[in-house]
């Protein structure tokens, strides 16, 4: 296990300190990490995993999300919104005869209703999720480490940013080293 | 135990094998079955109606518990097809519930009996009144409608039997290719389930009125005999908790068995819509005559009750995440569809018995009008909901059901609840839903 020394002779033109990105063997010991994290009460930080890691987001205490809250009040706007603009069409502003069929009935506009209600349903589940996840993002200061490029494959990674209230250099990476990580590293913008 | 489940805790053996409850449950459910199909053939007899109510009311109550067995089985296929795991811990239960065709198909002897009384296809004369249904003759009468009910039951049968029995085999030599052969023909097994339970709807519902053409009923009544397993199955499990057994059965299961509800309930609402409006298009007679009556008086307002009660009401309910993965509320949500659901078939078989009886069946194509010919003369097509006939009804379901429930623990006591060597069955275990 590797300890941080900070360095000393900073070159002056040095980039803004995104961060400390800390590496973990496993995904257990990345688990324990997190919840050393979370009760330090740090809020600006997250895990990356080659693969889904049930339970994490609980260790992270992360709520649930608003997507779906949002995702039902579009779709259910859709629905009548859709029904709305089919009665006024057919039934109200320019009633025609279509085989001696009533001008007006919910069984056949369902049609138009279901197909617009899934439509913004998903719609707005893909938008909101760019927007909720802050997307689109051309670069990310991550990148720039060799080490994260294992995020992909086999490293297991908590980042913690500097713009946390809670951040210290030196006391975060005491903190990710106590919890069991294998290196530290700073990351800088 | 194999090398895979030694990290496991499966509990007591109180826990997985119900060796006291079972005897007791099976006194008291079948000896109160019993007892209710007496009593409802009795308030049948004084009807004086030929025992039309009670066949009516027991063909109900028998198509209800087939659609539970059916779409137990019709589980099991679709834990080997997918390889799933997390049914593991569910799958002997889907296992006992589905090896009831052959108490089904005693069962059935009243129905075949009382044929005459409730098919109008076995009268002769009826078949020789028109044009298209003398050419229904060629499918629809006794001798090949026997056939095929033995064919279908049969096949059920074996393929149900086939599933379970290889299954506790495993648990006894941890063969893990029994699995590998279940999974390998679990595919063509689906496909003839599937079939089988379209095509009994044809039998079952759709001929109590011959003239009646659709091309949805079939899939309409499979996919109400769907739902009818994924609702009873939180609340079989939960009443097992209840009494101590399968503690290792946890929310993540649950929720798993809220999102099959969900999407049954889903397609349930999709099939009967599309049904519905096929009908509504095209409007010709011999298409809405199923329609007619199930829009007037009392029957409509069944009709309205099953859109809110079996499709907007739980949809609005399991949408979230929350009452899926809160075993109480789950139940809550199982029983409420099971009750639509039964009211689905009540809706479906009891008026089309007393419509044959009606002018609608005799009376010329055109110039059909339900509301002239339902105001004042004939009141027989509201018989189904009398009170004493909704009592012969309630009665019926219990008693069958009674029967089946002592029949279903007769198979589950002295065997495990959960296949213990089956290879996925930690995975089950440990199973997250997200």
């Amino acid at each position: 296990m590797s300890t941080y020394i900070p360095s000393m002779d900073a070159p002056v033109e040095e980039p803004a300190l995104y961060g400390l990105l800390a590496e973990f063997h496993d995904p257990q010991s990345l688990m324990n990490a997190a919840n050393v994290l979370r009760k330090a009460g740090y809020y600006r930080w997250d895990c990356y995993t080659p693969f889904p890691v049930h339970g994490l987001d609980k260790v992270m205490g992360q709520r649930p999300s608003i997507l779906p809250v949002v995702v039902f009040t579009v779709a259910a706007l859709g629905c009548i919104g859709m029904l709305a603009l089919a009665w006024y069409c057919n039934a109200f502003d320019y009633p025609i005869v279509v085989s001696g069929k009533p001008y007006w009935g919910l069984g056949p506009h369902m049609f138009l209703a279901f197909p617009v209600t899934v439509l913004a349903s998903v719609t707005t589940t893909f938008y909101a999720t760019f927007i909720f996840c802050k997307l689109p993002i051309f670069r990310h200061p991550l990148f720039t480490s060799e080490r994260f490029r294992r995020a992909t494959d086999d490293g297991f990674f908590i980042a913690v940013e500097a713009r946390d209230a809670k951040f210290d250099l030196k006391v975060t990476s005491e903190l990710l080293n106590s919890a069991g990580a294998l290196a530290v590293e700073e990351v800088r913008d | 135990m194999s090398v895979s489940d030694k990290n496991i805790v499966l509990g007591t053996r109180e826990q997985i094998y119900m060796e006291r409850m079972a005897p007791r449950v099976m006194k008291y459910a079948g000896g109160i079955g019993i007892a209710a199909l007496i009593a409802a053939a009795l308030l049948g007899l004084a009807l004086h109606d030929s025992m039309k109510q009670f066949l009516c009311s027991y063909l109900t109550a028998w198509v209800f518990f087939f659609a539970l067995a059916v779409s137990a089985l019709w589980f099991v296929l679709a834990h080997h097809l997918f390889k799933a795991a997390w049914s593991n811990v569910v799958r002997r239960i889907g296992e006992a519930v589905s090896n009831n065709f052959i108490l089904l198909a005693i069962l059935f002897i009243p129905i075949l009996l009382g044929m005459k009384v409730i098919f109008p296809w076995t009268s002769h004369a009826f078949m020789m009144s028109g044009s298209e249904l003398r050419h229904k003759q060629l499918f629809l009468n006794t001798p090949f409608y026997i056939l095929r009910m033995a064919i279908y039951l049969g096949v059920l049968a074996a393929i149900s039997i086939y599933y379970r029995r290889m299954s506790l085999l495993q648990d006894q030599d941890g063969h893990v290719s029994r699995l590998m052969r279940l999974q390998k023909h679990s595919g063509w097994c689906f496909l003839v389930v599937c079939w089988i339970m379209n095509l009994i709807g044809v039998d079952l519902v759709m001929s109590l009125q011959p003239k009646w053409l659709t091309y949805v009923e079939p899939l309409y009544f499979a996919t109400g005999c769907a739902v009818t397993f994924f609702a009873a199955l939180p609340v079989i499990t939960r009443c097992f908790q209840r009494q101590g057994f399968l503690p290792m059965v946890n929310k993540e299961h649950y929720h798993d068995m809220g999102k099959w509800l969900f999407a049954f309930v889903m397609f349930w609402a999709y099939i009967g819509f599309a049904q519905y409006i096929l009908i509504w298009y095209g409007n010709v007679p011999k298409e809405t005559a199923f329609f007619l009556f199930r829009q007037i008086g009392p029957w409509a307002a069944i009709s309205i009750a099953l859109i809110i009660g079996h499709f907007l009401i739980p949809f609005l309910g399991l949408i979230s995440r929350w009452p899926k993965r809160r075993p109480g509320t789950l139940v809550f949500w199982g029983v409420w569809v099971l009750v639509f659901q039964y009211l689905d078939f009540f809706w479906q078989i009891q008026p089309a018995v007393y419509e044959q009886s009606q002018k609608v069946q005799s009376a010329p194509v055109s110039g059909l009008d339900p509301y002239k010919l339902l105001g004042s003369a004939d009141k027989m097509v509201w018989m189904p909901l009398h009170p004493l006939s909704l009592l012969i009804s309630l009665l019926c379901v219990v008693g069958v059901g009674g029967v089946f429930v002592a029949h279903t623990f007769y198979l589950l006591a002295n065997k495990s609840l959960l296949p213990l060597r089956d290879p996925r069955l930690p995975e089950a275990l440990a199973v997250e839903s997200i």
